[in-house]
C-alpha cells in the first residue's frame, strides 16, 4: 500500500557523475570515429540514463525514444537544411536578380520558420517518448498556432527593441507547457510578461550596481518565476511547484562548479551536470496533496524525430 | 519460481504488487485474487539503464503497452530458458560506475592525447595534403572572384601597374599561376598577394623604396604565397583545425570554449608567421636565382620598419609579421652563409625609373 503524506515532494536524481562520465566519453569517442554519424544513438544514451536515474514518488522515468528513430530525424532535418542551402545557392549564383530576391526572402523565411517547426517536432517527440509508469507523456500543440505565435512575438520583439522579449516568452512558455500531458495531468503557466520585464530590468541594473553580487538573487528569481508558475492540474484541481533555492546555494553551486571547469580543464563536465540536475531536482518542491497513484494513459504514440533533431541542430534550449 | 514485481496496467499509474511465476511458455502475474497471464513470445524487453538486474518489460499489441518491473537477479535467466529468442540487452552502467578515478583520469588523459594530436598533427596533415591537391585553375577564379570584389574600392594607377607587371616579367619567375599585379595609390604602406595570382601594391610602399632590388624582393616575397599556395592552404586547416574544436565544443561548456577558442587564435596566428617566414626565404631563393642582390629584401624590412605615422609597434608575439628586425636577421644568415654572385640588372632599372 501506498503512503499518502502531505510533506511536499520532489524529483530525485540517483545518476553520478562517474556514471554519466563513461556513458559520455564512450559517446564522444564513437561519435568522432564514425564522423558524427554516432550522434543520434548516442544522445538516445544519455537521454535514457538520464530518465532512468530521474525518481518520481519511488518509480523511475523511462525515455522510450531509440537511436535508430533519432538516425532517421537526422537524416531528415540534415536534408531538409541541406535543400533550403541548395536552393538559396542555385537562386544567388543565377545571375537574375528576381531569383535572387526570391532565393533571399524563401532563405529568410525559412530561417524563421525553422524555429517553432523544430520546437513543435521535438517537443511532440520527447514528450511522447518520455514515460512514467507505462503513462506517456504528450505534446497537443498545433503546429500552425506555434508558428503564427513565434513570428508574431518574434516581429514585436525586433520592433519594440526587445522590450516584448518578456511577453513573448512568456507566452511560448504558456502555450507550450500548457499544452503538455502526463496521461490525464495537464499544466498550465502562470507567468506575465510584465512582472518578467520588471524581474529582469531590477536584476540587471542591481546586479550593474552591486558588481554582480546580486546577480544570485537574479538567478534566483528568474528560477522561482519559471517553476513557482507551473501549476500540476488533476482534476481540475491546481497544485504548485516551489523553487526553494537560496543566491547563496546558487552562489555555492556555481562558484565550484567554475573551479571544477576551471581545475580539470572541462573533464569535470559530466559532474557538474549532475550537480546542476540535482540542484534543480531538490529545489523544486511539489506540493504534497498531488497524488501520482491514479493517473490515467490518455496520450497517443509518436515516433518522428525530425523536430529533435534540428532543435539540435539549431542549438535552441527549451526546457 | 516466483518474483516479487510492481505491473503497471498501461492506463492508470496505479502500482499493482504482484507474483510473477514464469510457466510453460508464459508468465502468470497475481494480484490478490485475479491473475494476469503473459505469452513469452508477445514479450518486449527494455533495455535497462541504471541496474543490469533491474528488468522492464512491454506487453501488449500495440501502445499504451502494460509493464512490469522488477529486480531480482536469477529473473533474467529464468526468462531466456524459457525464450531463448528474446532480445536481452544490458548497458551495464555498473561498469561504468565502478570506473576507479585512476582509470577515469587514464581515459581523460588518452582522450585529450587523442584531441591534441588531431589537433597538431593529423588534421593540419590532411589539410596540407587536400590544398595540395586543389588544382591553380580553381584558385585563380577564388582569387579573381575576391579581386572583384575588393577593386571596386582601388584607385588604380595604370602606368605603374604596365611597369610593374612588365618587371615582374623581367624575373624571368616560371610560374603555374598567371600573376597579375596591380598599383593602386593608397597612403598605407602595404602589399598582398590573393590566391590564384593577384598581387595588389600599395603605391606609398613603392615611393619608401630606393632601390629596384628592394621592389624584386617585394614581388619575389608576394609571389611565393601565390605559389606556396599560402591561402588555399591556412584556408583547409582552418577547416579542418575548426572542426575539430568544434567538435570538442559541442560537449564542453561555454567556460572552456572561450578558452580554448582563444587558444586557436594564437595558434593561427604562428601557423600565418610561419608562412610569412617561407614566402620570406622562398622569395630570396627567386632573388637569387635571378642574380637579384639579396640586400634588397633587407633594405625592404629596414623600409617597413620606418613608422608608419601612429602606428604602434606590436609584441612579436601577437603579431602577424614576425618583428621585421627578426626576419632581416634570419634573411642575413641564409644568404650570408653562401658564396654567391649577383650584378646590377640594367633592364630591371629601367623599369624601375618609371615606378
Amino acid at each position: 500500500m501506498e503512503l499518502i503524506t502531505k510533506e511536499p515532494k520532489s524529483l530525485k536524481f540517483n545518476g553520478s557523475g562517474g556514471a554519466l562520465f563513461g556513458i559520455l566519453i564512450v559517446n564522444f569517442l564513437l561519435t568522432v570515429i564514425t564522423l558524427g554519424i554516432y550522434y543520434p544513438w548516442a544522445k538516445a544514451k544519455r537521454l535514457k540514463y538520464l530518465y532512468a536515474e530521474t525518481e518520481l514518488d519511488n518509480s523511475r522515468f523511462t525515455f522510450h525514444g531509440t537511436g535508430n528513430e533519432m538516425f532517421k530525424g537526422f537524416i531528415k532535418a540534415i536534408g531538409l537544411i541541406i535543400a533550403v542551402y541548395a536552393v538559396f545557392f542555385l537562386c544567388m549564383f543565377s545571375g537574375i536578380m528576381a531569383l535572387r530576391i526570391i532565393g533571399f526572402l524563401f532563405f529568410i523565411c525559412v530561417f524563421f520558420l525553422l524555429g517553432p517547426l523544430a520546437i513543435h517536432g521535438s517537443l511532440k517527440y520527447r514528450m511522447s517518448r518520455t514515460s512514467w509508469r507505462s503513462i506517456h507523456f504528450g505534446y497537443r500543440g498545433i503546429r500552425k498556432e506555434l508558428i503564427i505565435m513565434y513570428l508574431k512575438g518574434l516581429f514585436l520583439t525586433i520592433i519594440t527593441l526587445y522590450i516584448y522579449l518578456a511577453w513573448f516568452v512568456c507566452d511560448l512558455r504558456r502555450y507550450i507547457i500548457g499544452n503538455i500531458r502526463f496521461g490525464s495531468i495537464s499544466f498550465r503557466y502562470e507567468g506575465k510578461g510584465g512582472d518578467m520585464l520588471v524581474m529582469n530590468l531590477k536584476g540587471f541594473f542591481l546586479s550593474l550596481l552591486t558588481l554582480g553580487i546580486y546577480s544570485f538573487w537574479w538567478f534566483r528569481d528568474m528560477m522561482k518565476f519559471y517553476i513557482d508558475n507551473i501549476k500540476i492540474i488533476k482534476n481540475e484541481q491546481a497544485y504548485n511547484i516551489q523553487f526553494k533555492g537560496t543566491p547563496g546555494d546558487i552562489f555555492i553551486l556555481f562558484l565550484l562548479n567554475y573551479l571544477l571547469i576551471i581545475f580539470t580543464l572541462g573533464i569535470a563536465f559530466p559532474w557538474v551536470m549532475v550537480r546542476n540536475i540535482k540542484f534543480i531536482y531538490e529545489n523544486s518542491m511539489i506540493d504534497g496533496e498531488f497524488d501520482t497513484s491514479n493517473i490515467q494513459q490518455t496520450e497517443e504514440d509518436y515516433k518522428d524525430a525530425t523536430g529533435d533533431d534540428m532543435l539540435d541542430m539549431l542549438d535552441l534550449n527549451i526546457i | 519460481m516466483k518474483f516479487d514485481a510492481a505491473y503497471f496496467d498501461g492506463n492508470s499509474s496505479h502500482i499493482y504488487q504482484v507474483t510473477a511465476e514464469i510457466n510453460h511458455g508464459s508468465i502468470l502475474l497475481y494480484h490478490d485474487t485475479e491473475l494476469v497471464i503473459w505469452d513469452v513470445n508477445k514479450i518486449i524487453f527494455e533495455e535497462s539503464y541504471f541496474n543490469k538486474h533491474n528488468t522492464v518489460l512491454k506487453y501488449g499489441e500495440k501502445f499504451p503497452y502494460a509493464s512490469l518491473e522488477l529486480t531480482n537477479e536469477a529473473f533474467q535467466g529464468c526468462l531466456l530458458k524459457l525464450n531463448p529468442q528474446l532480445k536481452i540487452k544490458n548497458t551495464d552502467i555498473k561498469f561504468f560506475q565502478s570506473l576507479s578515478n585512476k582509470s577515469i583520469v587514464g581515459i581523460a588523459a588518452a582522450c585529450v592525447a587523442f584531441i591534441l594530436l588531431s589537433y597538431f598533427v593529423l588534421i593540419p596533415a590532411l589539410a596540407e595534403l587536400i590544398a595540395t591537391q586543389v588544382p591553380p585553375s580553381y584558385e585563380s577564379e577564388l582569387g579573381e572572384n575576391i579581386y572583384y570584389q575588393i577593386s571596386e574600392e582601388f584607385e588604380i594607377d595604370e602606368e605603374k601597374t604596365q611597369a610593374a607587371n612588365d618587371f615582374f616579367n623581367e624575373l624571368n619567375i616560371k610560374s603555374n599561376y598567371p600573376i597579375q599585379i596591380t598599383v593602386v595609390n593608397s597612403p598605407i604602406k602595404n602589399a598582398f598577394a590573393l590566391p590564384g595570382g593577384h598581387i595588389v601594391v600599395y603605391d606609398e610602399i613603392l615611393q619608401s623604396m630606393n632601390s629596384e632590388e628592394e621592389f624584386a624582393a617585394l614581388l619575389c616575397h608576394e609571389y611565393s604565397h601565390v605559389n606556396l599556395k599560402h591561402t588555399t592552404r591556412s584556408l583547409f586547416r582552418s577547416l579542418g583545425t575548426y572542426m575539430v574544436i568544434s567538435l570538442v565544443l559541442s560537449d564542453i561548456n561555454g567556460i572552456m570554449g572561450v578558452v580554448i577558442e582563444n587558444a586557436h587564435n594564437v595558434k593561427s596566428l604562428s601557423y600565418t608567421r610561419s608562412l610569412e617566414e617561407e614566402a620570406d626565404y622562398n622569395g630570396l631563393k627567386l632573388m637569387l636565382d635571378a642574380g637579384i642582390n639579396p640586400q634588397g629584401m633587407v633594405n625592404l624590412f629596414k623600409h617597413l620598419k620606418e613608422p608608419n605615422e601612429g602606428s604602434l609597434e606590436i609584441p612579436e608575439f601577437l603579431s602577424t609579421h614576425p618583428l621585421l628586425d627578426e626576419r632581416i636577421k634570419n634573411i642575413e644568415k641564409k644568404y650570408k652563409s653562401k658564396a654567391i654572385r649577383f650584378q646590377k640588372n640594367e633592364k630591371l632599372a629601367e623599369i624601375w625609373k618609371r615606378l
